[in-house]
């Protein structure tokens, strides 16, 4: 991979209407292949679970549609041992792909992989992507006007996760309105917004307890080193770059090769590292929590669609966000955030923080890097570049052996 | 709620068993207090203000030009005759005398004596030993002064060291208080009054009562006060239980309708932003800004007069700008050492020594992944925030750091 095509993936250019028409001749009311891949390209731009992006895409030839797969083998085994999270991920995806498509007058209805069942979807060292649904496309006559069209794409061009201190300004009314409006009744989704320094304290303190917790877990340490990736890395297409966080090149090494064990690690550096989430939190304008019962690996999917949702109206509007999946990923932890900051409600599966950043600099953080459409059109192949999800699995796997009493 | 009143009105009622129905606007209903739960305190403070106030010959003499003995001995004598009369009329418990004050908490009722004495007994031990630099001022205007002295605390964990630090040596008569967190276990090395009964509220806070999960934490905040009230109920407490903010920092510094301004803050938030801001504000409206710290073995405490020197830097030592620039670097950029770049900024460069050097330098065995604290060093310098802010506040000069290190056995003073 070149340094280009990690972050190339960026460059899409929106095609007008009459150009996304051209690319098929055939009647109108059908989408062809390359109609498809267009709109892929902007599913591609979704955020995911550490930047593994864990979705592949089958294109069948003899229906307009769009098969999505998990791609066990970037589902992450010490950080998202039942798949929920990559499940997110895959909602944020199907998301940019609807909102992609109805900016060129194509409806699409989601259609969940009827019986899926949790025990499919979790991590996997081998290449069996799975099927969780298909994103149906028809073609109808309703297209937005080109100003909301460009909007649109461009959110989902623009957008990144950002981690930096916010400002704490107040979410203006109208768009917490908006926000709210961003759920649907049929998603069985509970949005909570929760703006005051009591809660977004509360909500800070147990995202802290959890990413302490979870930072001590020899595989989660792994697992994060070997996904947090040097800035000066060009080449690879999953991972994050520690500039990212807003860690500089140093650091970044440093921190990565202390969590993979290669160089001692201050007793405080995680406590730290659990602190700055904490507060991350204390800074946002607003926390917002998506919820729902984890019943169906469906509902993750749908929690993932709201979240992204949410992010591109924000981002829309001049306010960035960034995801805690501290709290979420925490069973114990979890728990404590349903009994008390959600009142007994259904259990927290997204946790974002909604502002500005401090400095406005952090506005102009790079992009995560992403694989090229090829990777993820659903013919299974091991990614050429690095980290390798197999080698950090079979790792892992080792770290285990090493940590079992005798 | 005075007893007098309490007792013509029909607030209080004694039962002929001895229980009490409390009347009050401010409670839901009428409530019954058994007398396992009532306190009679009057008593036990008058007998132990007895037997430490001096006698007539050198007790320090009033505004009112009677000495403060000749005016205890009347208020016994009165309250002695009462007492008697109340025990020989049927159907009375408790003379009209002193307060009564029912901690909605717990349930408790206690029989308090008047506020004068009663906050007199919480200092007669102290005796004069705290005076004005040219000894002119008298105990009662010494006492008036310290009295009437108000500090703002930000922090509740060590902070309650300096606040119990405060109250033993000046009682003052109003606190502030302001801190977002709540209790955990770790912090019972150093929060005064901190228990296992404030490690969770009780089990019939939650909304599901069988659900372990569901722990309502107690603000640090909240217990601190609650439990100085229980040491001096006449005392006024305005808590921040969100902390200090960007939008609440001038109502705790300045006050506003009818809280009134500090005449010291004392700072110690864990949250650097709101430590540096706490400073630039005071340095704004010239209050001055107490932090001690405990550093490993040493407590250091740090005196920031910007009523005398409004100019003064916002560091110690450190120029603001070259502050503030450690402060961003460290809010962005996750490196610990930035964190201990602006703690150097704060203290001074020479704060680790010792066994802390080492937890800093992370050398031989470091069981906890958070800063180490003292319990006893952090109690030493709650002792001397009181000795030094009662100090200062009598005109005393005080030096801008002092230093005691506890493992060496010496004192450094800057």
């Amino acid at each position: 991979m070149t340094s280009s095509s990690a972050f190339s993936a960026w460059k899409v250019e929106p095609l007008s209407v009459s150009e996304f028409q051209a690319l098929n001749p055939s009647p109108a009311g059908s989408i062809n292949l390359d109609q498809t891949r267009h709109l892929l390209r902007f599913a591609l731009l979704a955020p995911s679970v550490h930047n593994t992006v864990p979705v592949a895409f089958g294109l069948p030839l003899d229906r307009s549609e769009v098969d999505v797969f998990v791609r066990r083998q970037h589902v992450l085994s010490a950080s998202d041992p039942t798949g929920r999270e990559a499940l997110v991920s895959l909602g944020c995806s199907v998301e940019n792909l609807m909102i992609a498509a109805a900016q060129y007058g194509i409806e699409c209805s989601w259609r969940p992989e009827p019986g899926l069942s949790w025990k499919a979807v979790g991590p996997s060292p081998t290449c069996s992507d799975v099927r969780v649904g298909s994103v149906q496309l028809t073609s109808q006559t309703v297209i937005p006007d080109e100003s909301q069209r460009r909007s649109a794409l461009n959110a989902m061009l623009e957008r990144k996760v950002v981690r930096a201190e916010f400002d704490k300004a107040p979410l203006p009314a109208e768009l917490k309105v908006l926000l709210r409006a961003c759920v649907k009744p049929s998603e069985r989704i509970g949005f909570e917004l929760f703006e005051s320094d009591r809660d977004k304290f509360a909500w800070g303190k147990l995202d802290e307890l959890a990413m302490k917790h979870k930072l001590e877990e020899r595989a989660f340490q792994l697992e994060l080193g070997h996904w947090l990736l040097p800035n000066a890395d060009a080449s690879s297409v999953r991972g994050m770059r520690g500039r990212e966080f807003g860690f500089d090149d140093r650091l970044t090494l440093e921190l990565s090769a202390q969590l993979r064990g290669e160089v001692s690690m201050a007793a405080d550096q995680l406590a730290f590292m659990a602190r700055a989430g904490r507060g991350g939190l204390q800074s946002a304008s607003a926390i917002c929590v998506l919820s729902c019962l984890d019943e169906l690996p469906d509902t993750a999917i749908s929690a993932g669609r709201v979240y992204q949702r949410c992010a591109l109206l924000t981002w829309a509007h001049g306010i960035a966000h960034a995801v805690h999946a501290g709290v979420c990923n925490v069973p114990h932890a979890r728990a404590m955030s349903q009994a008390t900051l959600l009142r007994g409600k259904m259990p927290p599966s997204v946790i974002f923080r909604l502002g500005k950043p401090l400095q406005g600099g952090d506005w102009s953080r790079p992009h995560s890097s992403r694989p090229d459409l090829s990777d993820v059109l659903h013919i299974p192949v091991e990614p050429e570049s690095l980290p390798s999800s197999a080698s950090i699995n079979q790792a892992l796997a080792t770290a285990r052996r090493i940590d079992q009493p005798g | 709620m005075d007893a007098r009143e309490a007792h013509c009105c029909g607030k209080v009622v004694y039962s002929a068993r001895g229980e009490v129905t409390l009347h009050d606007d401010r409670l839901p209903g009428p409530v019954t207090i058994v007398p396992e739960q009532q306190y009679p305190c009057v008593l036990p403070t008058l007998l132990a203000l007895d037997k430490a106030l001096s006698g007539s010959s050198n007790s320090p003499r009033l505004r009112s030009g009677t000495t403060l003995r000749e005016a205890f001995d009347t208020e016994y004598r009165a309250y002695l005759e009462l007492l008697s009369r109340t025990r020989a009329t049927s159907g009375a418990w408790e003379p009209d005398f002193g307060n009564y004050v029912y901690d909605r908490k717990t349930g408790d009722l206690y029989l308090v004596a008047p506020e004068f004495w009663h906050r007199l007994a919480l200092l007669t031990s102290n005796a004069k030993l705290l005076t004005d630099p040219g000894g002119n001022l008298t105990a009662e205007e010494i006492r008036d002064r310290l009295t009437g002295t108000v500090v703002g605390f930000v922090g509740a964990s060590l902070g309650s060291n300096v606040i119990e630090g405060v109250v033993r040596e000046m009682r003052p008569r109003v606190a502030k208080l302001a801190d977002p967190d709540y209790l955990e276990a770790t912090n019972l090395n150093r929060l005064q009054h901190g228990s296992l009964r404030y490690l969770s509220q009780p089990r019939s806070s939650r909304s599901d009562p069988r659900n372990g999960f569901e722990t309502q934490f107690v603000s640090k905040a909240e217990l601190v006060a609650y439990e100085n009230q229980l040491v001096d109920p006449y005392m006024d407490w305005y808590l921040y239980g969100d902390g200090v903010n960007t939008d609440n920092i001038d109502q705790f510094l300045l006050g506003a309708n009818g809280e009134p301004r500090v005449h010291y803050v004392v700072e110690e938030a864990d949250d650097l932003r709101i430590k540096i801001e706490v400073r630039r504000r005071a340095r704004q409206y010239g209050i001055p800004v107490f932090m001690a710290s405990d550093l490993g073995h040493r407590s250091q405490a740090q005196l920031q007069d910007f009523s005398a020197n409004p100019n003064a830097t916002l560091g110690y030592h450190i120029e603001d700008e070259e502050l503030m620039s450690r402060l961003e670097r460290c809010m962005q950029s996750g490196d610990r050492n930035d964190f201990f770049g602006v703690a150097r900024g704060l203290v001074g460069n020479d704060f680790a020594v010792d066994e802390y050097a080492s937890w800093i330098a992370q050398t031989g065995e470091q069981p906890t992944s958070s800063v180490p604290q003292s319990g006893s060093v952090a109690q030493m310098s709650g002792a001397l925030g009181g000795k030094l802010l009662a100090l200062h506040r009598l005109g005393h000069a005080l030096s801008e750091r002092i230093i005691i290190d506890t493992r060496r056995m010496h004192m450094i003073v800057d």
